[in-house]
């Protein structure tokens, strides 16, 4: 065996060292690390504004993308930090085990940088709170925001009989009757992942105060919690009386998303980026939201908003080029390259950009719709992400399955949510 | 079976045909139950490549029909979005390595081992079965150290190095398995002719044991191919080195998917899989014929 | 039976003497296999057990020794005794159904019946399709709009169309069907490659004894292919046991609920998920446990009646 070892030790010896020295490192002076995949309509954008910062500045920039099914960003980048390897910077959406970075020094914080750098008057003080952790630590640059309203199909409604877009519950509940009367599916939707999740929580939240939501989707404690459980049994109600399409707990919002585009639903919930895929049937779509409760906590129905659909980070690698940094940063944030990333990907910049520019240059007449339709008309219900902890949201997930699936009663349904917050 | 002695070449074809005599009441049964598995096996291949020429709508609306809007587009797309070139040349050039490494350090093993006797074959086996007990997902952080470690992190050689280890169980085992079923009267008489330890691995085992080989080598050849999760956080996602898998799903983004341009990359990516399966395929069928006639 | 127990040579009768210096150069070939295989293996083998003694919730947070403190805490979680249950019932299903399956087909494809080669080349397709190709593929088979209910609603059988790997009980049966599909293909593959070894003339004097191809099968082949069963069966126990990591992940990723949670899914779960690196190592170790004591018990089964 002696021998075997000094074989074994041999070999791997002369093979470190024979290919230790392969390792290539970037050429390029900064480095991003994005989830804007070759496939992500932004990406086209985002290779043109990094273009032309380097044609003024010089400075070169290389642009790694990772899928990020399954939250693979963060074991992409977090063992690349390991290895000292990490990128310069991170373009991502604030979620799942992200919401933790800057708590576990993953990040730079960048608290100190907005104003040095700036941005303070550029990026409004609600952006900066949605990427604020409970450490007080900005996790990142806010830089893209996203609505996420329901869509309802109206002509399909008229189809059904229905000639306005519902604005209570009652009418959800007689639209849905009708429509299916008409042979239309009603409220389609992923039940079976992230969609589903959120529709699940906008609708469980009703009766919760802003800070209560807060509360109950950071900690759980769906079933001791009164308000909670009135949403719950609203959820419930909505879905025994068929409000959602059958079998929607099998739903992935990729279905979801076919059936309302293609007119074979006539109710569902979806952010702005599908506002490009919507333009076939935009004539058809009213932009609205969850209709309001009596003595809920809203007075208008509900929609989501965030600015935490992407934003930057700033790695421990990317602190020691602060300069290259602050002049890519000051780039991406300017007028004129905020005009270039709205341009017909869907994007809405979460610094105040003119609403009218934005819908004309998106040119996507789902666009002009939601700048048009939703302000005034919805309230902005809790955004689940920046609240549910990063171990959790899997879980939830998982649970949206069981909530959406006839015959399980409140209890039960309460149980699942507070089952996913278990450690 | 002592008398199943290849180094007589009695050459009976006879009996390989008796061999393959089909008949019997119960045959159409099988055929039937063999080709309907055979249907359940290539109807995923099928729905990959009419969901090639298709857009996600049309995927998700009516996935199980043939017809589908996005012609060739969906390849075009795939193969500019995702650099597949050189992700197929990343890939190759791992694959290829590794499976270079794991047939060069399986094989001889595999001979010790079947000819060795007793207690410390079986010992060694047992190590090599370890091999199967540790659940990738936790290997994984492990291995990225270990890569740190040696300054391979985020390089491919590091997966030329690595995947033959993950590879050794399966191929020696089996391996062993195949050689232990030659009979010991032929190693015998060749080193009653002063053959070489290597001599008779090269001219008398690996010759009898040819289906085994290149079906490990098939099996080893596709896992090192496929490997998804080790290449995605220890091979980085930089263009220069990440490997078809890696690419591939970066042809679709999480809130707009579009798999139809991905099942185009999956079909780009299954081209270099079947040509080296078209070359190793008649290997393996000569060499079970062949056996066959020797046996 | 008592020709097949004749032909079979017993392993004890091999001669087990040889000259020292051959034995030597012998087990010297298996030196470099086992040295490679040693230098990336035993890392994570200590990893695993010394990972398993922390609290440790994520690659970037300190970690604290707690002794047995995990697997002291996985006797009362209900997520263990779930995962250990729905892992018992995969692999009990799924690995005696794959063995007399493909042992029947590898004997079919040994015969090299009409447009075996073809067979031969669909069998590598489990193998062949990536994890991006498979995700796709079973959503299109199991979606409410896919295949399985397509061909239920084809076939006139509408009432049984539902969502399939959304309730708890079809998903794990799904997972488990999926997994019977894709063990046989690789196991008839090497079933068949034992079968043509054995020698024609075993097959042709029973051939003369008047068997038909039914009573072959199961009254010469398989008494010599026992203790090769037993090595496919140890495979496929640990590729189940092990794999269905993966192939939950793709499925329902361990949903709805927790109902199809495997153990092994949990070790990706717990650590990635849950952010708690340290449980999941653990419940890697009990794994590693049960699959060995998988491999002793398949061992004893297969070598008893040889």
């Amino acid at each position: 065996m002696n021998r075997i070892a000094k074989y074994a030790s041999l070999g791997v010896a002369t093979g470190a060292l024979l290919l230790g020295s392969i390792a290539a490192a970037s050429a390029a002076d900064l480095v991003i690390l994005t989830s804007w995949t070759k496939g992500d309509a932004r990406r086209p954008a985002l290779d043109k504004i990094v273009e032309g910062f380097t044609k003024q500045t010089g400075i070169t920039v290389e642009i790694d993308a990772s899928s990020n099914e399954g939250g693979a960003i963060a074991s992409v980048y977090e063992t690349s930090l390991l290895a000292g390897k990490e990128a310069d910077l991170v373009l991502a959406s604030l979620e799942g085990k992200l919401l933790d970075w800057a708590k576990r020094k993953a990040v730079v914080p960048v608290n100190d940088f907005v104003a040095a750098w700036g941005l303070d008057k550029t990026i409004p003080v609600d952006a900066i709170a949605d990427w604020t952790d409970s450490d007080g630590h900005v996790e990142g640059l806010p830089y893209l925001k996203f609505t996420w309203p329901w869509w309802y199909n109206t002509t399909l409604l008229k189809q059904a009989g229905v000639n306005a877009v519902p604005k209570t519950v009652d009418e959800l509940i007689a639209a849905a009757k009708a429509l299916r009367k008409a042979g239309i599916e009603p409220v389609t939707i992923g039940g079976s992942d992230w969609s589903g999740e959120k529709m699940m929580l906008q609708i469980v939240q009703s009766y919760m105060p802003r800070d209560e939501a807060k509360k109950v989707l950071s900690t759980g404690g769906y079933c001791a919690n009164a308000d909670a459980m009135k949403g719950v049994n609203l959820l419930v109600r909505l879905r025994d009386e068929g409000v959602f399409v059958d079998g929607v707990q099998g739903l992935t919002s990729n279905d979801a998303t076919a059936a309302f585009m293609t007119g074979v639903a006539a109710i569902s919930s979806m952010g702005s980026w599908s506002y490009k895929d919507g333009e076939g049937i935009a004539a058809s779509v009213t932009l609205a939201g969850f209709p309001a409760v009596d003595g809920g906590a809203y007075s208008k129905p509900t929609y989501y908003t965030g600015a935490t659909l992407s934003g930057w980070f700033v790695t421990p690698a990317g602190a020691k080029k602060l300069d290259a940094i602050k002049k890519l940063v000051q780039f991406v944030y300017a007028p004129e390259q905020l005009g270039t990333l709205i341009d017909h990907t869907g994007a809405i910049p979460v610094v105040n950009v003119d609403p009218k520019l934005v819908a004309q240059k998106a040119g996507s007449t789902m666009m002009t719709k939601s700048m048009a339709e939703l302000p005034g008309t919805v309230d902005a219900a809790v955004m689940p992400d920046v609240w549910v902890p990063g171990p959790v949201t899997e879980a939830l997930y998982r649970a949206t399955s069981i909530v959406f699936t006839n015959g399980n009663g409140p209890g039960k349904v309460c149980a699942a949510l507070d089952e996913a917050y278990k450690k | 079976m002592e008398k199943r002695t290849a180094m007589t070449h009695t050459g009976k074809s006879s009996r390989h045909s008796a061999h393959r005599k089909l008949g019997g009441p119960l045959m159409p049964l099988a055929h039937f139950g063999a080709w309907l598995y055979v249907l359940l096996l290539l109807s995923p291949l099928y729905y990959i490549l009419i969901s090639s020429q298709k857009t996600n709508i049309e995927i998700f609306r009516n996935p199980v029909s043939p017809v589908g809007s996005a012609g060739i587009g969906n390849y075009i797309a795939a193969v500019d979005y995702a650099n597949l070139g050189q992700a197929v040349f990343n890939s190759a050039y791992i694959t290829v390595g590794a499976e270079v490494l794991t047939l060069l350090l399986a094989v001889p093993a595999a001979y010790g081992l079947s000819r060795a006797s007793g207690r410390l074959s079986l010992f060694i086996e047992r190590i090599f079965a370890l091999g199967f007990l540790i659940p990738g997902f936790a290997a994984l952080m492990p291995t990225a150290l270990l890569a740190i470690s040696l300054g391979l992190f985020q390089t491919r050689e590091f997966f030329i190095l690595f995947l033959p280890a993950t590879a050794l169980p399966l191929t020696v085992i089996l391996l062993v398995q195949a050689m232990r079923a030659i009979p010991k009267e032929l190693e015998e008489s060749a080193v009653l002719d002063g053959a070489s330890t290597l001599e008779i691995l090269w001219f008398i085992f690996m010759p009898l044991t040819m289906p085994t080989i290149v079906l490990v080598a098939i099996v080893d050849f596709l896992n090192f191919w496929n490997e998804y999760f080790f290449t995605l956080v220890i091979g980085g996602v930089q263009v220069e080195v990440r490997t078809i898998q890696v690419a591939l799903p970066t042809l679709t983004s999480a809130m707009n998917s579009q798999f139809g341009i991905l099942a185009a990359g999956i079909v780009v990516s299954l081209v270099p899989v079947y040509a080296v399966y078209a070359l190793t395929a008649r290997r393996m069928e000569e060499a079970l014929i062949a056996g066959a006639v020797k046996g | 039976m008592p020709d097949a127990a004749a032909i079979v040579r017993p392993r004890s009768a091999r001669p087990s003497r040889r000259p020292r210096g051959r034995q030597l150069s012998v087990m010297l070939l298996t030196a470099p296999a086992l040295a490679w295989f040693a230098a990336f293996m035993v890392g994570p083998l200590v990893a695993l057990f010394y990972f398993s003694l922390l609290d440790w919730p994520s690659l970037l947070a300190p970690s604290r020794f707690i002794g047995l403190g995990n697997f002291a805490r996985m006797i009362d979680d209900p997520l263990i005794h779930q995962a250990a249950f729905n892992s018992a019932l995969q692999v009990g299903i799924v690995v005696p159904t794959m063995l007399v399956i493909s042992f029947m087909l590898g004997y079919y494809l040994s015969l090299m019946p009409p447009g075996h080669k073809v067979m031969r080349a669909a069998l590598f397709t489990p193998v062949l399709l990536s994890a991006s190709a498979q995700a796709m593929v079973f959503v299109g088979v199991f979606s409410p709009m896919g295949l399985v209910n397509a061909t239920l609603r084809w076939l006139g059988l509408g009432m049984f169309v539902t969502p399939w790997l959304s309730s708890g009980g079809t998903a794990m049966a799904c997972i488990i069907a999926v997994g019977i599909w894709s063990a046989v293909s690789l196991s008839t593959l090497m079933f068949a490659t034992r079968i043509a070894n054995i020698s024609p003339e075993v097959m042709e004097a029973s051939e003369l004894d008047g068997c038909g191809h039914w009573s072959k099968m199961w009254r010469i082949a398989a008494p010599i292919s026992w203790e090769f069963a037993g090595v496919v069966g140890m495979l496929q126990f640990l590729w189940v046991l092990f794999g269905s990591a993966t192939l939950v992940l793709l499925l329902t990723r361990g949903g709805p609920g927790n109902s199809t949670a495997t153990l092994a899914f949990l070790v990706y779960d717990v650590s990635f998920n849950r952010d708690q690196v340290g449980y999941g190592q653990a419940v890697a170790v009990v794994l590693f446990i049960v699959g060995v004591a998988g491999m002793i018990g398949i061992r004893t089964l297969f070598r008893a009646r040889t």
